[in-house]
């Protein structure tokens, strides 16, 4: 299958952004992303991936450049984006005094799912991720993973056309982790696209159709995983980062910090 | 501010180490906790610099020492200075622990800096009584705020011999006041067990709110008319019981140079009951004091079950809000506002003195309670009723913005939803009908229980005002979302001006009713002309555009 040959789903262009006026977070992002892909988007801390993120749902309004979503401007348009979106945000922060089927209910009621549609997503979707059990529980004793569990489910509900993760699999064990690994890539083999922002390399290795690497707000390198690997010679996704960011000579930061704690006499 | 805080707070060092308080930490400590409660109001946006902002607390200070201003000129109306001072005295500390319970009990109960302190080596005791000191700061300013008048009056009445004995015995009523009410948390703490503390200290703070506001109303007709224009006053033994009079005891007696075998028990009892509180709850109670906060943390699976409420929930929603978005809020807020213990601290209290106040305005006639009860059903007091109801609402909407989980907003940004303003507009719908409806219902019962059938088209009417109030209210802070907004000591204390502000509003509407029910029809009438504000307040609500909201 050639992806390119498809209508860019969402395009960027020139993208900047800037919260105080004078420091750019984002410093001129070009991307475009066809149905269908699951883009690993990753970087170093700071380096703008959740602003870019926010930006493309629209949870930004104020930027420069130009933001196309479904082919409709995301600054005039973001409800009709919205409609077809779904998001993992990177902190599982939810209204825990609730419980899964109220919040989902709640979503539900915005997005007009009908209640026994709603009701029956939530069944499943719940049961699939092992909370069947704790739909009606409120959320204030669940672990960081269940929340977290919930946030997915919660993404979801709406059966969204695009799905933006920023780090989904964060307090999940490993067999959820499996079971996310697997629902991402039938939802992809479906034909939605997905986004993920990512620290967790070898997921994005193996998951991901195309891996945009982006640094102090610009991208550094784009393309698929053995694109990069040719490019780079680096064996694995971590290493090409590593080389990519600049985060050389780790070993000698490593040794002294340890140093740094060692006696006079050691050192 | 905070450096100075902290320097006066050094002197007292040798104190605190006396007490086996680990003066650094506890210095470290409370120094973060000044420092955050000055930037919290700066939104990351506008901080472009980290330059404090302490002005915030500068309208808070004013506005006490404005409504302290009434209380001082009792020292000039009443000729008894002791008795003078009790009642501004009462007054100050009745405001102060009315604060205390209703603002800041879940700033004492709050357990957010756990996260942080919970596996350092930092050992309860310091953790406590850093709280608990931060909260006496608080205190310490709004009482002395509220006795700035009392100060430059009587400075000025009686010479400096009024200042430092006056400024002593505040500093000590204040200690009182907090730490009693240390005590008094723990106490329950340990009788009803951890499961159940938490529905015990709502109603707690319920009955305090309400007895330290009846107290205030009670006192007048204890100490008598006769009293008040008298220069003397003759301490009976009751007078011990009163706290004021421990503050007012050792000022008059300095003030007059004549110190009775009365006067020094009372001085003495001002002087070493906050004292021996401040050491009972260090010493003995502050070390357990986090550890059974940790406790109540921990929770069990609460289930909910698909009650008549939850029904009735979906009922209400339907028929009062149109919209999908609305209705969702509306459902929302309802269920969180049941659910959020900071909430109900909160909220709660208010219910509880705001009634007691209602209930003594009534009964306030000459020739004692009841007589004044017995003469009811020919006044038009109900009015102060509805009226008091009234004012609840707006109460709820101001803490409705709030939340421990203020990061959980971020679900709104994300959702497709046109009009924010939607969304907030639900959520007042279920305040007004949830805490609007449960009072109105109670008072209209009540009032027509006294008063009977006419006065059903009164009770209309104030219906009806009660939603204009509030969503008038609304319209001042229509720009935010539901329990998008996190708490914070500094917010509280703000939240005292908006608080009293919002008084004005039913007040006046109040007295507009009860003006027209001297015009035959009057309150008939009247009811069409409110009923048909009510549509564009209500649209005007729902105005809220996403750029008008920060982002999160």
């Amino acid at each position: 299958m050639n992806m390119n040959q498809k209508e860019p789903i969402i395009i960027l262009r020139d993208l900047k952004k800037s919260y105080d006026g004078t420091n750019y977070v984002l410093k001129g992002i070009n991307l475009d992303i066809v149905p269908g892909q699951v883009i690993g988007y990753i970087g170093p801390n700071g380096a703008g991936k959740t602003t870019t993120v926010k930006i493309m749902i629209g949870m930004l309004s104020q930027y420069e450049g130009q933001v196309k979503v479904f082919g409709l401007n995301i600054s005039e348009k973001a409800q009709d984006v919205k409609k077809r979106i779904g998001y993992v945000p990177e902190t599982a922060a939810l209204y825990d005094t609730l419980t899964p089927n109220e919040y989902l209910r709640f979503l539900g009621q915005i997005h007009e799912i009908p209640g026994q549609e709603l009701q029956k997503r939530a069944g499943d979707m719940l049961h699939l991720f092992g909370l069947k059990d704790y739909a009606d529980a409120r959320m204030t004793s669940f672990s960081k993973g269940m929340k977290q569990k919930v946030l997915i489910i919660a993404s979801l509900i709406h059966d969204p056309d695009i799905l933006f993760l920023d780090e989904p699999l964060s307090g999940l064990d490993a067999n959820m982790m499996l079971v996310v690994k697997e629902i991402l890539a039938r939802l992809a083999a479906k034909g939605k696209t997905i986004f993920y922002c990512s620290h967790v390399m070898d997921v994005v290795e193996r998951l991901c159709h195309r891996i945009v690497i982006i640094d102090k707000g610009i991208i550094i390198a784009d393309g698929t995983f053995d694109e990069l690997q040719a490019m780079n010679k680096g064996e694995s996704l971590e290493k090409i980062f590593t080389q990519l960011t600049g985060s050389s000579g780790l070993e000698r930061v490593a040794q002294e910090f340890i140093s740094a704690f060692e006696p006079e006499s050691h050192s | 501010m905070t450096d100075f805080i902290l320097k006066l707070l050094d002197g007292f060092r040798g104190l605190f180490k006396l007490m086996k308080v680990d003066y650094p930490k506890f210095r470290a400590l409370l120094w973060i906790k000044l420092t955050v409660d000055n930037r919290q109001e700066k939104s990351v946006v506008q901080r472009k610099s980290d330059k404090e902002v302490s002005n915030s607390m500068i309208w808070v200070v004013l506005l006490y020492a404005f409504l302290g201003l009434f209380a001082a000129l009792l020292l000039v109306q009443i000729r008894s200075l002791f008795v003078g001072l009790v009642f501004i005295q009462a007054m100050i500390m009745v405001m102060t622990a009315v604060a205390l319970i209703s603002d800041f009990t879940a700033v004492l109960l709050d357990t957010t800096d756990n996260a942080i302190l919970q596996f350092r080596p930092i050992d309860g005791r310091t953790v406590a009584v850093t709280r608990i000191v931060h909260i006496v700061l608080y205190m310490m300013m709004i009482s002395l705020s509220l006795s700035l008048g009392t100060l430059v009056i009587g400075t000025i009445k009686y010479g400096p011999r009024f200042t430092l004995p006056f400024l002593v015995s505040l500093v000590l009523s204040v200690l009182f006041i907090v730490f009693v009410s240390n005590i008094f948390y723990l106490f329950l703490m340990k009788v009803s067990g951890e499961n159940r503390f938490r529905d015990v200290i709502l109603y707690f703070q319920i009955l305090m709110a309400a007895v330290a506001m009846g107290g205030y109303q009670l006192l007048p007709r204890l100490i008598g008319d006769s009293f008040l224009k008298n220069v003397s006053f003759e301490i009976r033994w009751w007078t011990y019981f009163l706290p004021p009079a421990w503050v007012a005891a050792p000022v008059d007696a300095a003030v007059t140079g004549v110190m009775s075998k009365e006067s020094l028990i009372l001085t003495l009892m001002g002087i070493c009951l906050p004292i021996l509180c401040v050491v009972v709850v260090i010493k003995y109670l502050a070390p357990g004091f986090n550890k059974a906060l940790l406790k109540l943390e921990k929770t069990g699976l609460a289930r909910e079950k698909k009650t008549i409420v939850s029904r009735l929930l979906v009922f209400f929603s339907r028929i009062v809000a149109s919209k999908p978005v609305e209705r969702a809020a509306f459902q929302l807020v309802w269920k969180i506002s049941s659910r959020d213990r900071k909430f109900k601290l909160k909220t709660y209290p208010t219910f509880g003195y705001m009634l007691a106040i209602a209930a003594f305005w009534t009964l306030r006639g000459k020739g004692g309670f009841l007589a004044s009860l017995k003469n009811l059903p020919h006044t038009k007091s109900y009015l102060i009723f509805l009226y008091f109801g009234c004012m609840l609402i707006p109460m709820t909407l101001f803490q409705m913005r709030l939340s421990d989980q203020s990061q959980a907003a971020w679900i709104y940004h994300s959702l497709p939803i046109a009009r924010p303003g939607e969304l907030f507009r639900g959520g007042v719908k279920a305040m007004i009908v949830k805490f609007g409806g449960a009072v109105l219902v109670l008072l209209s019962a009540l009032t027509l229980f006294i008063w009977g059938w006419p006065v059903i088209d009164d009770i209309f009417l104030a219906l009806l005002n009660m939603i204009v109030i509030s969503y008038a209210l609304s319209l001042s802070i229509k720009n935010e979302l539901p329990f998008a907004k996190p708490y914070g000591i500094a917010r509280e204390a703000q939240k005292g001006i908006a608080g009293f502000l919002l008084l004005i509003l039913p007040a006046l509407l109040g007295f507009v009713h009860f003006g027209l029910t001297f015009i035959p029809y009057g309150v008939l009438l009247a009811l069409p002309v409110i009923a048909f504000f009510i549509w564009p307040l209500s649209k005007m609500i729902g105005t809220t555009r996403w750029d008008m909201i920060p982002p999160v």
